[in-house]
């Protein structure tokens, strides 16, 4: 038992670590500029802004709008490529371990305050919007509106929440931070203006180059709104509005890292279907397009009959099936 | 009386083939994209800041 409690808090390390080492351009941040290196023609695997200041990859999302909204290109066989294999290799392994805004979510929702909601009527219906998204989006509006000029990324702009957090608020922080700094620093001999009070002044909001309007608050609201719904129900984006958990989840069924259910270990404990925060049932769904591979079922499972990775080891018989009462945490 | 025994679930057993030709397709449709110079694009967006993800533009 104690095995398999690992397991949550190494996938942990590993989203850690994963959204550090992919954000880890740290004069990014300093500056307000971004990572200009080779690095960023290759797509991270999980929902990460290329405009976040510390981003050493670029965001699949973003770049499958680009290449499809762009003059030059119809389709985007690099994107699609990788995020193909990605799809074939990991399948929605990426939301668990890899996105850094599906752990933003995860630890928003780990606060213990207001209820937590598994599911609600209609709740299987509203998962079909991300596909929605996806293809309308993410593909056909960037398509459709890519004749003259270059189309503009629709679901960066008037959706993405991970924009926003990961790009939109520290730019324009620092934005601001920079031009408070400018009204300091003459005001500064004087010693008659703080930096504090300077960025508070109504003359200093309005003298960054980056101009606020309507849309980055309405972001802003779409940011809030999610993360507010992370408080009570688990990872509400990748549930019903991720478009990169769409198409990954239809690799899910056939990619390598896989669960494994062996139904002779199983002794039907419902164990699994509570823990599974997407409301799967993993004995039924296993490897279904929602799954994003947490692990928390085969963390949940007494008997070791939920299995996850790229290869699996075939565990014990259940008790029962070996004419015996099955114990309580018996270890197979 | 016998022991009642779980359903089967049913389940198609790992579709090694599929998978194996995803992988060969993917990655051929990477190379053609580098190929054809999509990476340009993805480099030229990534690397100036995008004013439609940050709520700006």
């Amino acid at each position: 038992m104690a095995k398999k409690k690992k397991k949550v808090p190494t996938r942990r390390l590993i989203q850690l670590f994963w959204a550090a080492a992919s954000n880890s351009y740290v004069t990014g941040f300093a500056a307000g500029k971004l990572y200009q290196g080779n690095l960023k023609m290759v797509c991270a695997p999980g929902l990460n802004c290329y405009s976040c200041p510390g981003a050493l990859l670029s965001c699949p999302i973003g770049s499958l709008q680009a290449v499809l909204g762009s003059k030059s290109f119809v389709l985007s066989t690099y994107v699609f490529g990788l995020l193909m294999l990605f799809g074939a290799v990991l399948g929605r392994m990426v939301c668990g371990f890899l996105c850094p805004f599906g752990l933003i979510q995860e630890l928003v929702y780990k606060i213990p305050f207001l209820k937590k909601v598994k599911s609600f009527k209609n709740d299987g219906w509203a998962r079909r919007l991300k596909y929605v998204v996806l293809i309308l989006l993410v593909i056909t509006l960037p398509i459709m509106f890519s004749g003259g000029q270059d189309a503009d990324p629709y679901f960066c702009k008037y959706v993405c929440p991970a924009g926003s957090l990961e790009a939109g608020i520290p730019h324009v922080l620092c934005d601001r931070l920079q031009a408070g700094k400018q009204v300091v620093a003459p005001l500064d001999s004087s010693g008659s203006l703080s930096l504090q009070s300077a960025l508070l002044t109504p003359e200093t909001l309005s003298m960054g180059r980056l101009k606020v309007g309507l849309l980055y608050w309405w972001k802003i609201g779409i940011l809030a709104l999610t993360l507010l719904i992370s408080l009570m129900t688990y990872r509400p984006f990748c549930k019903y509005l991720c478009p990169l958990g769409a198409f990954y989840g239809l690799f899910n069924p056939l990619s390598l890292y896989r669960l494994k259910y062996h139904e002779n270990a199983c002794i039907h404990c419902s164990g699994c279907e509570n823990a599974c925060g997407m409301g799967l049932d993993p004995v039924r769904q296993t490897n279904h397009a929602e799954c994003v591979r947490c692990g928390d079922c085969v963390a949940a499972c007494p008997t070791g009959a939920i299995t996850m990775g790229f290869t699996h080891k075939k565990p014990a018989e259940r008790p029962a099936a070996r004419g015996k009462t099955p114990l309580k945490g018996e270890q197979s | 009386m016998p022991t009642k025994t779980p359903k089967s679930t049913g389940k198609p057993k790992d579709p090694k083939a599929l998978r194996r030709a995803l992988i060969a397709l993917s990655l051929g449709l990477i190379v053609y994209g580098i190929y054809s110079g999509e990476v340009n694009i993805v480099l030229r967006k990534a690397i100036y800041m995008c004013l439609e993800c940050i709520g700006i533009g």
